[in-house]
């Protein structure tokens, strides 16, 4: 019987009885988290408490100015309320668009499954700005949509696709649908198809089959595909930036323009933070709704 | 056959190791970062590398970024540890870049042409000395117009509803302090420094007749490409977009008169090669290198010996005493401090009101 090295009795008691194996091979990969991401989030939080003279000048002086700023501006409410509803909205939307697609790929024969699936996500393959710069040229108000509208008579001026907040949604849920269809997939392990035969057989027509069954079933897929959206539509940038046409302001878009514009760095730091707030209780509310479905 | 004694030999390799060394000992080696795109070829072009032929023993590297506020970030981020060595960037950005010792206070007797460089933007001294003047620009489609304007009002002309591109966020910055201003003015309100609330209200009323707020890639493809028809511009990037479209972009230096835009060369703090450094600023601040400058991409020379032929004075309305008189006088040194006084307004009255 051989005996395996565990960490030594004087390391910390959350190691103990961890193979020191494992240790070892964990720490690469610790450094390079402690290294590419702890450290860049303790600089970040400690640049939030900087003092910045007007025009953005740094100083040597450290404030909770920054946070009391942006607690008693009334803009930043609305920023919150703008980046919430808005990640909160295209989750909602990305999934009613993606729950079809995954539960058809759940069921669909094997030798179809992989094709389809490559389908379903090599819009991965292409960079989400190109994406989106497509879709500039097909919202526009010259753009393809507008074209075949206006050409068809259906409407007599273009109307507005692009520059907006609709252009944002539209922009976003594409962008994402890959992303929540693979999660939806990954969590509808628990569906088996004779969970609704039994359920058919006791009478339920289909709506109650779906409300009952298959959704309870797939609740942990729907569950880490909308926090994977919401916190992928919360951070993201580039779409809200050229699909917005200056018009959608979110934390994201404030991060930014603090940065690059007014070069206020401890104001856009400190947003950083909230925002990094914002993740967390979006990641403790995901993993009670993960417990309850478990 | 004779062959060279181990002798020679021996001297040969000293004498080109010795050579070899004293030419590395001289050359030296500088980065200068600056806008890229057309700034960057038409700057590489036109300055560095003739430059680099008349002091073959400075190499210099230009290093583009997307704009001043970028290179400011990255003068923050190597402050201990400097990879730059100059920078030309924005007058505004240079004020914060020296209040945080950024940037080395250059003796200007160190740069022999500095006493030729005009008055208007010299506030940082040696610290930041203007290398461009830049002109705001009111640029259209050539279609869209069929008596091309003449005046800042085109903007808010009823016909253009929904074709006015004005570029205020996303980098928009100076250009939408400069509009505030503008449009102040065309409020009856002629000192920004006293109130903009006119020039705000102005803008709220052009607001639901703007298409973007962020024109990507930027105004100038919009107006060029008939996505939009009318915005605003920088003169010097108007001139060279109007040579790539064949003309379908127009831009005009208004009745009202315009404001100007200064870039500045300024020597990094705590950068080596301080001497090439140095000499290449200098020599950047030449008549030739203005003239050649102006030449390939409008913007006014700095220094007041440049001389720049007639065509290419036409299209730059600094170069017109008419404009110049016209020229609407804004104090850099203070718009830094009025910089988030005139950008707030933006995001919380005018470009809500349009949506």
């Amino acid at each position: 019987m051989s005996s395996v090295a565990t960490a030594p009795s004087a390391s910390p008691s959350w190691l103990r009885g961890i193979p020191l194996v494992v240790v070892l091979m964990l720490l690469p990969m610790a450094a390079i988290n402690l290294i590419a991401f702890v450290l860049p989030v303790v600089r970040l939080a400690m640049i939030s408490f900087i003092k910045s003279r007007s025009g953005g000048v740094l100083t040597d002086t450290y404030t909770l100015e920054n946070y009391v700023d942006f607690f008693t501006d009334r803009f930043s409410f609305e920023l919150i309320s703008n980046s919430l509803v808005l990640g909160f909205g295209v989750t909602l939307v990305t999934l009613v668009c993606s729950y079809p697609i995954a539960l058809f790929l759940h069921r669909v024969s094997p030798q179809w499954r992989n094709l389809l699936f490559v389908i379903t996500v090599s819009p991965l393959l292409v960079s989400s700005v190109v994406r989106t710069y497509g879709w500039m040229v097909l919202l526009g108000d010259q753009g393809v949509i507008n074209g075949i509208l206006t050409s068809t008579g259906i409407i007599q001026t273009p109307i507005r696709l692009v520059n907006n907040l609709l252009g944002v949604y539209i922009g976003m849920v594409e962008v994402l649908i890959p992303y929540m269809a693979l999660s939806l997939i990954a969590g509808f392990g628990r569906l088996d198809i004779v969970y609704e035969e039994a359920a058919a057989s006791l009478g339920a027509n289909g709506w109650t089959r779906f409300r009952r069954v298959i959704l309870p079933l797939t609740m942990p897929g729907i569950a880490l595909g909308c926090l994977l959206c919401f916190v992928l539509a919360i951070s993201s940038f580039i779409t809200p930036k050229l699909l917005g046409g200056g018009r959608v302001f979110l934390l994201a878009t404030e991060i930014y323009d603090q940065a690059v514009i007014q070069l206020e760095w401890p104001s856009a730091a400190a947003t950083s933070v909230i925002v990094l707030i914002i993740f967390g209780l979006a990641l403790a509310l995901y993993s009670r709704v993960a417990k309850r479905f478990d | 056959m004779n062959r060279p004694s181990k002798k020679v030999l021996s001297a040969a390799f000293v004498a080109t190791t010795i050579l070899w060394g004293s030419q590395i000992a001289n050359a030296a080696d500088i980065t200068v970062m600056g806008y890229r795109g057309p700034f960057e070829e038409n700057y590489v072009k036109s300055v560095v590398e003739p430059f680099m032929k008349a002091h073959p023993d400075i190499k210099v590297t230009f290093y583009g970024v997307q704009n001043a506020a970028t290179s400011l970030g990255n003068m923050r981020a190597q402050r201990d540890a400097p990879q730059v060595n100059a920078v030309i960037y924005d007058l505004s950005v240079a004020k914060i870049a020296k209040e945080e010792g950024l940037i080395a206070d250059v003796d200007p007797a160190k740069l022999p042409n500095y006493a030729d460089v005009a008055d208007i933007g010299k506030d940082l001294g040696g610290a930041a000395v203007p290398i461009t003047y830049d002109t705001l620009s009111l640029i259209y489609n050539r279609d869209a117009f069929a008596t091309a304007p003449t005046s800042w009002e085109a903007l808010w002309d009823k016909a253009q509803d929904g074709k006015v591109a004005l570029p205020a966020q996303g980098g928009g910055d100076i250009q939408a302090i400069l509009l505030t201003i503008i449009a102040n003015r065309l409020a009856g309100e002629e000192n920004y420094k006293d109130t903009i609330d006119p020039g705000v209200d102005k803008l709220v009323e052009l607001a639901p007749r703007v298409q973007t707020w962020e024109p990507k890639p930027d105004a100038y493809t919009l107006v060029a490409n008939g996505t939009a028809s009318v915005s605003i511009g920088y003169n010097a990037r108007s001139q060279f977009y109007t040579d790539h479209t064949e003309g379908r972009l127009q831009s005009v230096g208004p009745v009202e008169g315009t404001a100007s835009q200064i870039n500045v060369i300024s020597a990094i703090e705590n950068a080596p090669e301080r001497e090439a450094t140095e000499t290449f600023m200098n020599y950047a601040l030449s008549p030739e290198a203005q003239a050649a400058f102006a030449r390939a991409m409008f913007y006014a020379p700095t220094n007041t010996k440049a001389e720049v032929d007639e065509a290419t004075r036409e299209r730059i309305p600094l170069m017109d005493p008419a404009q110049r008189d016209k020229l609407i006088d804004v104090d850099w040194m203070s718009i830094g401090d009025l910089r988030e006084d005139i950008l707030r307004p933006w995001r919380r009255q005018i470009i809500p009101a349009g949506r």
